[in-house]
């Protein structure tokens, strides 16, 4: 056990805290295509203020550093001291607004009652920013309408894809009543406010996160259950976190998920919300066990539909133009509204990855072989 | 016959649809920075004979929306806003500096009614003029991003050096932002105020003299250990073992070293790294505070 675990708030310096409580929130992804204003030495860039009001947690789930049962050096922050901290950093502008979750304070609750007392104190401050709360399982209804008044964007973290597999990580929760019906209610909050015109927030979509990894969950449930949240709940970017195992939890000897899972897994995202694939799309290019291998998944799919390909660019849709690896739906808009395109050049300025998308494109009736294939080829 | 105009979207659509009415004028554009919207000006001499011929009384009337619709008759409703904004365009092109007016109503007729040929560029020039366009966007998002204003009692300065004249872009962004405080963006010895109503001026954003941000800053500085608690929190935000210089220095370019010392000190850490901040870290740590 470290020397300082049992030291209480009072005795730490606002400095501890801030960086106590920020670690906790280090894995939450929280990207809202806003300005950014740095980049981690990882790369991940920092937009908001992200922080936990305190990492006491009543909870024991069984991968998180902040349960209950864990050894841990503990901290909180008060509403007015985030309030602060935000409006200092967001005067320098060294962010976009607040990212605020939280371990569970007594019970959910009480947790969200806390955690609208930040929002609304900062609303009332007049602060315009944007504000991002991650609420507890189980919050009640009349609080998430509350925090609706005042969030651009707030969510409840799905973790895992079924039921089962959740009150095995999560025992105080139940996935049905806590979490998917939570989803359905932000879901329905989220679109009756966007209707009202009075209301100038930006009103994000449902949010939710899930552990990668975790519990050997195989990709073709991950990805199965992103397009019901997608269908269901309005979600429109799931966020995934790698399973690391935190030492002194229950799970620590697990093995790390793979960091190159998340990647797929967010690429296989884009592909349901942006490209229009549906799950079981997806079907051939999974391995025996139900799992993405590390491959881009678009290629993977090309692939596994030769008679697809090449595609004439001058004359193909928008579905088989979105099909061919190298372009994305506004190089895909691009070039259904060019002229004639006659060379890779052109395709290049409108923004395709020409090296990507050549060996699955025709231009003006020639497919764009290079010539080591056609020599190996033996044609 | 010579026709001047102004150098500004306006100016520059109306001399489109001059260029095409009169094959025999030639036409210059006064470069006095005009935020406005305002009226095309003519030469003194050119006033007279214009303002009773039928055209400009037309457009003189018209809203930048029709004379949009006059240059880029043929629209394509399927295609994505993303790229179909000319204003957009042209009032960014306008602020590069080798933006040349003459060349760029030239450009817009070699779109012959296409406004998505602006963002499809197939010719030399169009493809010129697109990167100007990056080139002024990249700048302000780079200000946006980098830079870290400071702030003075009620009023926050920011200093910032433009190649392109994009510090009023900058200024308003940073205004409508912070709507509740004075902005104050010192670009060279240019200068500029955002939220100019709240210190009784007409517009938002306005020119000023430099001497009157001097004046602003007498305030006492209210960021003092800010930028301590600023590495505190970057530091706890970095997953070591995801460590990717390739990727952070793309994102956070040397240039952003530029815009102000927290983003000097940020880029020092992308190319450096920071330590560990974990939970359990930090208790360690904590024993050496
Ligand atoms: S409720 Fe949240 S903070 Fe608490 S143990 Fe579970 S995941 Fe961790």
């Amino acid at each position: 056990m470290s020397s300082d675990t049992h030291i209480p708030d009072v005795h730490r310096t606002l400095q501890e805290r801030i960086r106590l409580l920020s670690a906790g929130t280090k894995y939450d992804s929280c990207n809202q295509t806003a300005v950014c204003h740095a980049f981690g030495p990882d790369g991940r860039c920092i937009q908001l203020y992200k922080t936990l009001l305190t990492n006491h947690c009543s909870g024991e789930c069984l991968y998180c550093p902040n349960r209950s049962m864990r050894d841990t050096s503990r901290a909180s922050l008060s509403p007015e001291e985030i309030a602060k901290i935000t409006w200092s950093f967001y005067r320098k502008n060294a962010i976009e607004g607040l990212f605020l979750s939280s371990g569970i304070i007594g019970d959910p609750e009480n947790t969200a009652y806390r955690q609208l007392e930040v929002v609304t104190l900062l609303r009332e401050q007049g602060f315009n920013g944007y504000i991002h709360v991650r609420l507890m399982p189980g919050t009640p209804k009349h609080l998430l309408e509350n925090i609706s008044e005042y969030a651009n964007k707030f969510g409840i973290n799905a973790e895992t894809t079924s039921s089962v597999n959740y009150s095995h990580i999560c025992p105080n929760f139940d996935y049905q009543n806590d979490v998917l019906m939570r989803l359905k209610w932000i879901h329905d909050m989220v679109r009756r406010r966007r209707s009202e015109h009075n209301d100038t927030r930006i009103i994000g979509a449902n949010d939710t996160q899930f552990v990668v990894g975790l519990l050997n969950e195989p990709d073709r449930n991950m990805i199965q259950t992103v397009n019901r949240f997608m269908n269901r709940y309005g979600l429109r970017r799931p966020y995934f976190m790698s399973f690391d195992p935190v030492p002194g939890t229950p799970l620590e000897k697990e093995p790390s998920s793979p960091r190159w899972k998340e990647t797929r897994l967010y690429q296989a995202s884009y592909l349901l919300k942006d490209y229009g694939l549906k799950a079981r799309d997806f079907d051939p290019i999974f391995d025996d066990t139900g799992n993405l291998t590390d491959d881009d998944p678009k290629i993977l799919l090309a692939a596994a539909n030769p008679d697809m390909y090449p595609v004439d660019i001058n004359s193909a849709t928008r579905h088989e133009l979105l099909m061919v690896p190298g372009i994305g739906p506004i190089s895909a808009e691009r070039i259904i509204h060019a002229d004639t395109i006659s060379s890779e050049q052109e395709l290049a300025r409108i923004g395709v990855a020409v090296s990507r998308a050549r060996p699955y494109i025709r231009i003006q009736g020639k497919s764009q072989t290079r010539l080591d294939r056609f020599w190996k080829s033996g044609s | 016959m010579i026709m001047r105009f102004q150098r500004n979207v306006r100016g520059i659509l109306t001399a489109c649809r001059a260029t095409e009415k009169y094959n025999d004028i030639d036409i210059i554009f006064s470069d006095e920075r005009s935020l406005s919207t305002q009226l095309i000006g003519y030469a003194e001499n050119e006033i007279e004979t214009q303002r009773s011929s039928s055209f400009d009384t037309l457009w003189d009337n018209c809203s930048i929306s029709q004379l949009v619709a006059a240059v880029f008759f043929r629209n394509d409703p399927g295609a994505i806003d993303s790229y179909q904004s000319p204003v957009e365009f042209i009032e960014t092109v306008l602020r590069h500096r080798k933006c040349n007016p003459l060349e760029l109503v030239g450009l817009l007729k070699k779109c012959k009614g296409r406004k998505e040929m602006l963002y499809i560029p197939q010719y030399r020039e169009g493809h010129r003029y697109f990167r100007y366009m990056k080139e002024v966007k990249k700048e302000f998002y780079h200000m946006c991003m980098f830079t870290r204003p400071e702030l003075f009692g009620n009023v926050l300065i920011a200093r910032v050096s433009t190649d392109h004249r994009t510090s009023d872009m900058f200024c308003q962004w940073l205004a409508r932002k912070n709507p509740d405080i004075v902005i104050g963006v010192i670009d060279k010895n240019i200068s500029w105020i955002g939220n100019g109503n709240l210190l009784g001026f007409e517009s938002q954003v306005c020119e000023v003299d430099p001497s009157f941000l001097v004046d602003l800053q007498s305030g006492d500085n209210a960021d003092k250990g800010l930028e301590d608690l600023w590495e505190i929190y970057y530091d706890s935000q970095y997953i070591s073992k995801r460590r990717n210089r390739k990727l952070a220095s793309r994102m956070q370019p040397a240039i952003s070293a530029n815009f102000s010392t927290m983003a000097k000190n940020d880029r020092y850490r992308v190319e450096k790294g920071t330590g560990n901040c974990t939970l359990d870290e930090f208790s360690k740590d904590c024993e050496n505070l």
